[in-house]
């Protein structure tokens, strides 16, 4: 590693950042939208939200340059039309990123919202309101507390996403290379003192995390 | 206040299939709606809340269409106009009682203020439910529901959740407080003193049918239906 450890840093906080700001809108939506409409193949849609979770990174990485990647009609639509290039970018990390730390958000979204009293929000209907209005002032006010313990637990993995992001974004020193890359490079190139400074300033911020996602749970009103 | 009421309703939970076949007309102002728990009241209140769809029929409230199955008419929750007084109160815990009472309200400040007069609820306003005694809930569920001036209230037995000292208190304060709003009420129970204490007509639900329709303030009509709901219920 030839950076400084800051401009990793702060690229890895940038990178999460953004990523987690559209994992957030992404999957308060989805939740939003399977907690309130019934429809055939509901627990298809359902398991292909999830299915992040649970692929190993790699296979996403490979679906994600398939599909982004200067060959596929999307990429070549993207570069030429829009001049956005997504894969080697900082920008290709943060969809890396952003589809892996989305079934976090959603997943914990969609609990939060099960887990508000249904009379609540027939309430507010009788009372005059509308479904976008039950939405803003009673059913997300209430799940408050899960929907940002699970976007915590998306930062989290936002942070230390390894797999698809190698494979979108590559790791380039000062351009794509964040924490969790550059702990690998470090590692491979003998620097044992950085890779173990490294190490210990994601432990520490994930620690950080976890506590604060649990006192969020942990919230009741008074 | 006129209400006809002309519904169907299948509710499938495993093992058990209820048929709801509620039929009814009232021109209020007060009806007690009576009958054991699992007899068709509530389905039959969510229904004329608009918070539950029913399969067949008409419901029809002062010449006004809610829901007609035949002719595709099915008025959402929100324009019904109607106040609804659950059971357990339903606040939003997340917010305080000026909040909740003002939630149907839009912008206006001054029928909030008197609002919170009239229920006594000045010195709470910055309060939350939970901090509340039950008598205090239930009347910031009162005037949460008569706030946006609805033209009839439901209530889904109002009194189960307080104890009997304060049951009698409430009963007198809810009869106050209707006739000086002149709301028309609606109210559900499956206790004959609510029945008794309120002499409006009675419409008696068993297995999913009315199968009685009294006016109790008619001479000697509360002694023939009490008659009726001793032998039902064995109680009085």
């Amino acid at each position: 590693m030839t950076e400084p450890i800051l401009t990793t840093l702060l690229l890895t906080g940038k990178i999460a950042g953004v990523a987690v700001a559209i994992a957030l809108i992404a999957g308060v939506g989805a939740a939003w939208f399977m907690h309130r409409l019934q429809f055939p193949g509901r627990s298809l849609v359902d398991a292909v939200l999830t299915l992040p979770m649970v692929l190993p990174p790699t296979v996403l990485g490979y679906y994600l340059l398939t599909l982004l990647g200067r060959r596929s009609p999307l990429g070549q639509w993207l570069e030429e039309v829009l001049g956005i290039r997504l894969i080697f970018t900082w920008q290709g990390a943060v969809i890396a990123a952003a589809i892996v730390a989305f079934p976090l958000v959603y997943q914990g979204t969609r609990a939060a919202f099960q887990g508000v009293d249904r009379q609540l929000e027939d309430a507010a209907r009788v009372l005059g309101s509308g479904e976008l209005r039950v939405f803003a002032r009673v059913t997300v006010p209430l799940a408050w507390p899960g929907i940002l313990a699970g976007t915590m637990l998306a930062f989290a993995r936002a942070m230390g996403e390894f797999g698809a992001t190698l494979m979108v974004a590559g790791s380039l020193p000062g351009r794509t290379q964040t924490l969790a890359l550059a702990i690998y490079d470090s590692v491979q190139a003998g620097k044992d003192e950085e890779a173990l400074l490294l190490v210990g300033i994601t432990s520490l911020a994930c620690v950080v995390i976890l506590v604060l996602a649990a006192r969020l749970l942990r919230v009741r009103h008074p | 206040m006129k209400l006809a009421v002309e519904i169907r309703k299948a509710l499938v939970s495993p093992g058990r299939t209820f048929r709801l076949e509620a039929s009814f007309a009232t021109s209020g102002p007060l009806v007690v709606i009576f009958g054991h728990s699992g007899s068709g009241k509530s389905v039959t209140m969510q229904a004329i809340a608009g918070l539950l769809r029913p399969d067949a029929g008409s419901i029809v409230l002062n010449d006004r269409v809610l829901f007609d199955a035949g002719n595709g008419v099915n008025v959402p929750a929100r324009d019904r106009r109607i106040g609804y007084v659950f059971q357990d109160y339903a606040l939003f815990p997340h917010l305080t009682v000026a909040a909740n009472v003002g939630f149907g309200l839009s912008g206006n400040g001054t029928r909030l203020r008197e609002l919170l007069e009239t229920f006594a609820l000045v010195e709470l306003a910055d309060s939350f439910p939970a901090q509340l005694s039950g008598g205090q809930r239930q009347r910031v569920a009162l005037a949460r529901a008569l706030a946006p001036g609805p033209e009839l209230l439901l209530l889904d037995e109002p009194f189960a959740a307080l104890d009997p000292v304060l049951r009698d208190r409430m009963r007198a304060e809810l009869r106050r407080t209707v006739e000086a709003t002149g709301t028309p009420m609606l109210l559900i129970t499956h206790d004959p003193a609510d029945a008794d204490y309120f002499r409006g007509q009675m419409i008696t639900f068993d297995a999913g049918r009315v199968v009685a329709t009294d006016d109790l303030n008619s001479p000697g009509a509360w002694e023939l239906a009490r008659e009726r709901l001793g032998a039902a219920t064995g109680r009085l």
